[in-house]
């Protein structure tokens, strides 16, 4: 079996998450009650104090550090993903090889640790 | 047949994302588009055997550069977030330009699908043994990990956010 057919089973689980939402939402949209819009159903809430800014603010740069530090974990699992496939052919070596590795990029986590990357709100703006 | 099928279906998602990047009327949605023409061309690669380099494409792409637009579009103002123009007055010659030139190189190199066989193997475990093979790549490995070590404390000291540091 070639890698594309057993992949089938995947696109079979892909077409099956994707029609699940979109007939669940027809057929509420069949059975839901008469519309009849009005300006106040659609403020964010709808019996509460009103609104007084646009709910798409400006996010703090913190968001913006773990996604950072999240993109380059990911390449590191890059690497780990085919070690985790291969590592009982090699043995002691290879696993050696990427204790080094995680080693290494400890050394980044430890110093946006020191940094204080990883702290959230320092201080209210 | 079938594997045209697929091919011509999986290409539909491709461009329906890659202009839904370009038509969207807001970055949030264009960000969006972007992650579907992603994941896309990862079922593209599937079709093509490469196994790892579909992995890659979620994981770091469809994964971590999708989050890190969407984190950069919600750190940007939110009157800016709406496209105004949606296209440069040049966009339409840079797009007829490129397509001459990719029309070019297929026309140069003789484009033929070469299908699933003419490719070595490209399923995960394949890709393990040619890197942790013993003596192989151990040193390129660890320079990888020592790039990345720059790239991020790089890149927390580009984006900190008072000057104390």
């Amino acid at each position: 079996m070639s890698v594309s057919e057993a992949y089938l089973t995947v696109g079979i689980f892909v077409l099956v998450g994707v029609l699940f939402p979109a007939v669940t939402i027809f057929v509420a949209s069949l059975l839901r009650r008469p519309a009849k819009p009005e300006p106040g159903k659609y403020l964010t809430y709808e019996c509460s104090v009103l609104p007084f800014t646009d709910a798409r603010i400006q996010h703090n740069v913190e968001y913006y550090m773990y996604a950072l530090l999240f993109v380059l974990f990911d390449v590191e699992t890059v690497f780990l993903y085919p070690w985790a496939m291969t590592y009982r052919s090699f043995g002691i070596l290879a696993t050696a090889e990427v204790i080094v590795f995680i080693g290494i990029l400890a050394l980044g986590l430890v110093y946006a640790w020191k940094k204080g990357a990883l702290e959230w709100m320092k201080g209210w703006r | 047949m079938i594997q045209e099928l697929v091919f011509l279906v999986i290409s539909l998602f491709v461009i329906a994302g890659a202009a839904g990047v370009v038509f969207a009327q807001r970055l949030f949605h264009a960000v969006l588009s972007l992650a579907l023409c992603l994941l896309s061309v990862a079922a593209v690669y599937i079709t093509l055997g490469a196994e790892f380099l579909a992995v890659i494409q979620v994981l770091v792409y469809a994964g971590g550069v999708v989050v890190l637009f969407l984190f950069a579009v919600m750190l940007t103002r939110s009157d800016l977030q709406l496209r105004r123009e949606p296209l440069e007055s040049f966009a339409p010659v840079s797009a007829v330009l490129f397509g001459v030139l990719v029309l070019f190189y297929i026309a140069r190199t003789g484009f033929v699908p070469q299908g699933e066989r003419a490719l070595a193997p490209g399923d995960v475990a394949s890709v393990g043994q040619v890197i942790f093979s013993p003596k192989a790549y151990a040193l390129p490995f660890e320079l990888v990990g020592i790039l990345l070590l720059a790239a991020m404390v790089g890149a927390i000291y580009l984006a900190r956010r008072d000057e104390r540091w």
